[in-house]
């Protein structure tokens, strides 16, 4: 996303979420067309899961819609949107796995479709970007696919910029032995 | 300058290529009309449910209170203890004495025979 776009884009989010405030549960659904699809991307980093990321955007979104003011309140909307579905996700995914330690299960369904597939380069980005550590990959996405700054990032993340900047440096070096045969 | 810095001030280093690689697969997501309906039907019903647990709030806000004030008027009988305004008088008057009292009673005897009350 270029600078001009995501400038655009947020201040979309800004009038969206300033409707919402106003008008309520009806004006919801502009903010949901603008923002759901990078919402579910990026909850689906955290859950790694289709269905957790639906369920991590709709309590977003119901969070939203009972207390508008705190997002419009925000300085920044659009990060501290995506910081109310990452807390959702985490919530989510903490859930998950404390109900996987108690039956016993190791959730690998994603890892062994992808093995399956291995040859397409596509499952090769995805694979190797699933088997970084939460924190980095979610900080790659932030960046690459958001086009986030690294200052933008530590707000999503209540971490410092520096932090983020190293978390993001590890990723890469990561990706970059992973797919060294792919570039 | 840190290291980190100066990756994002600089994006040409050695891991642009994968930068370029996780880049293309960043496709936004569809997201289903099912799943649009389904998240502001639900938006809608806790939208509604938290206002009307706001409304209740309120009515048990005022019904608190109004118990609270007709239980103090119960108990300190419609006022408070240190408001009697006999006991409490600070007005500087003095209390008339009895004497001045039955000096100035009319004399019933003397209302009934001057004919203003019936016999």
């Amino acid at each position: 996303m270029n600078a001009v776009n995501k400038n655009g884009f947020q201040d979309e989010v800004r009038r969206c979420v300033a409707d919402v405030q106003r008008h309520g549960v009806v004006a919801l659904g502009a903010l949901f067309d603008l923002t759901a699809g990078r919402c579910l991307r990026y909850a689906q980093s955290i859950t790694r899961n289709q269905e957790d990321a639906e369920d991590a955007l709709q309590a977003a979104m119901i969070r939203i819609t009972v207390k508008p003011q705190c997002l419009a309140g925000a300085n920044h909307p659009w990060p501290y949107f995506l910081r109310i579905v990452r807390n959702e996700a985490l919530k989510i995914v903490r859930r998950r796995r404390s109900v996987n330690a108690t039956a016993g299960f190791v959730d690998r369904a994603v890892e062994s479709e992808d093995v399956v597939e291995k040859d397409d380069s596509r499952n090769q980005i995805r694979l190797a970007l699933q088997r970084l550590p939460e924190n980095q990959c979610e900080v790659v996405i932030l960046k690459i696919w958001e086009g986030m700054t690294f200052a933008e990032i530590a707000e999503v993340l209540g971490k410092s910029p520096n932090t983020v900047a190293s978390r993001y440096r590890y990723a890469m070096e990561k990706l970059q032995q992973q797919l060294c045969h792919l570039v | 300058m840190s290291a980190a810095t100066k990756h994002e001030d600089s994006p040409s280093g050695q891991p642009v290529e994968a930068e370029e690689l996780v880049r293309s697969l960043g496709e936004i997501p569809e997201v289903s009309p099912e799943l649009r309906s389904r998240i502001l039907v639900a938006a809608s019903q806790s939208a509604s449910e938290a206002k009307r647990q706001r409304g209740w709030v309120i009515v048990a806000g005022f019904a608190a209170t109004c118990a609270a004030t007709i239980l103090a008027f119960a108990f300190f009988g419609g006022g408070y203890p240190g408001t009697d305004p006999v006991a409490n008088d600070n007005s500087g008057l003095s209390t008339p004495s009895e004497e001045a009292i039955n000096k100035s009673l009319i004399d019933p005897d003397k209302v009934i025979s001057s004919g203003m009350l019936p016999q």
